[in-house]
């Protein structure tokens, strides 16, 4: 399967990541923005640059976060624009393979 | 979440899907599904017959016991250096690599098409930069140089040449050539 099933509970709903959401998912562990940034962007340059990856993270962590996926940390919420993400992910569940 | 090797197992992912998918989190909707018929999917939309007008070919052989460890990498990596050719590049094409399907010796063929003469110097901006292109791209090499038989050609559409002296008005060896088709050896 190359897709992330998430289930959560919190808001009973279940949701498909694509291959690069689910990596986006799955770095959300509590990291920095800028490991964050980085980390994405390593996964795929050159494909994007740095700017488009970055938009494209803003866009996925906005997302995830509106869905109940993932939380942002109440410290980074202070340093907008570069959110900190927490993978606590309100409890989520994930089936990914 | 995120032990490495379940990460490096995305990234895998995504590095074969080629050009990354932008990302995206739909909600499932669970259906329940009868015992249909089989689906049948239209035959893809029918292409230009011809590859390109250039054409590169690079052929070389690989020793037996890295034949599996290379049909790998090639598995692992190919519509990721397609994807960044289209992307990266105007007018370059990754047109895949082949193996021999017979029993004598194994050999590889990799094909590249480019859109015109212009489009060759298309590599120069992209080779300069270090990316993971560039470091699959010279892994792809080393196979190709690694063979001592190692050969590539390079071709061009016949149906281009239709008028060899107007093509060999500025090439004087050309020019030497048709004329040496007229005169009988000694």
């Amino acid at each position: 399967m190359e897709v992330c099933i998430v289930f959560t509970p919190d808001n009973p709903n279940l949701f498909t990541l694509n291959s690069t959401a689910w990596l986006v998912f799955d770095l959300c562990d509590g990291r920095s923005w800028r490991r964050l940034e980085k980390a994405y962007y390593d996964a795929v340059e050159p494909l994007r640059s740095p700017e488009e990856a970055r938009d494209e993270l803003i866009g996925v962590v906005s997302d995830l976060e509106r869905k109940g996926i993932i939380e942002r940390d109440r410290v980074a919420r202070m340093s907008k624009p570069r959110p900190t993400t927490r993978g606590r992910n309100k409890g989520a569940g994930s089936n990914g393979g | 979440m995120g032990d490495d090797s379940n990460r490096n197992r995305i990234k895998d992912l995504i590095h074969r899907q080629g050009m990354p998918p932008a990302p995206a989190a739909a909600p499932l909707v669970t259906e329940v599904r009868t015992d249909g018929g089989m689906i049948l999917h239209r035959p893809p939309k029918k292409r230009g017959f011809s590859i390109g007008p250039i054409l590169i070919e690079w052929t070389y052989g690989v020793p037996l016991d890295q034949v599996e460890k290379f049909n790998i990498f090639l598995d692992k990596n190919e519509e990721f250096i397609a994807a960044c050719c289209e992307e990266l590049m105007e007018g370059v094409s990754y047109r895949g690599t082949f193996l021999t399907a017979g029993f004598g010796d194994v050999r590889y063929k990799t094909f590249w098409s480019y859109a015109s003469p212009e489009a060759m110097e298309e590599w120069g901006s992209v080779l300069k930069k270090r990316s993971k292109f560039v470091t699959v791209l010279a892994q792809l090499r080393s196979y190709w140089t690694r063979d001592p038989g190692r050969a590539e050609m390079r071709y061009q559409e016949a149906a281009q040449l239709t008028d060899l002296d107007a093509n060999a008005a500025e090439k004087p060896f050309l020019q030497l050539t048709l004329a040496a088709t007229k005169v009988k050896p000694r």
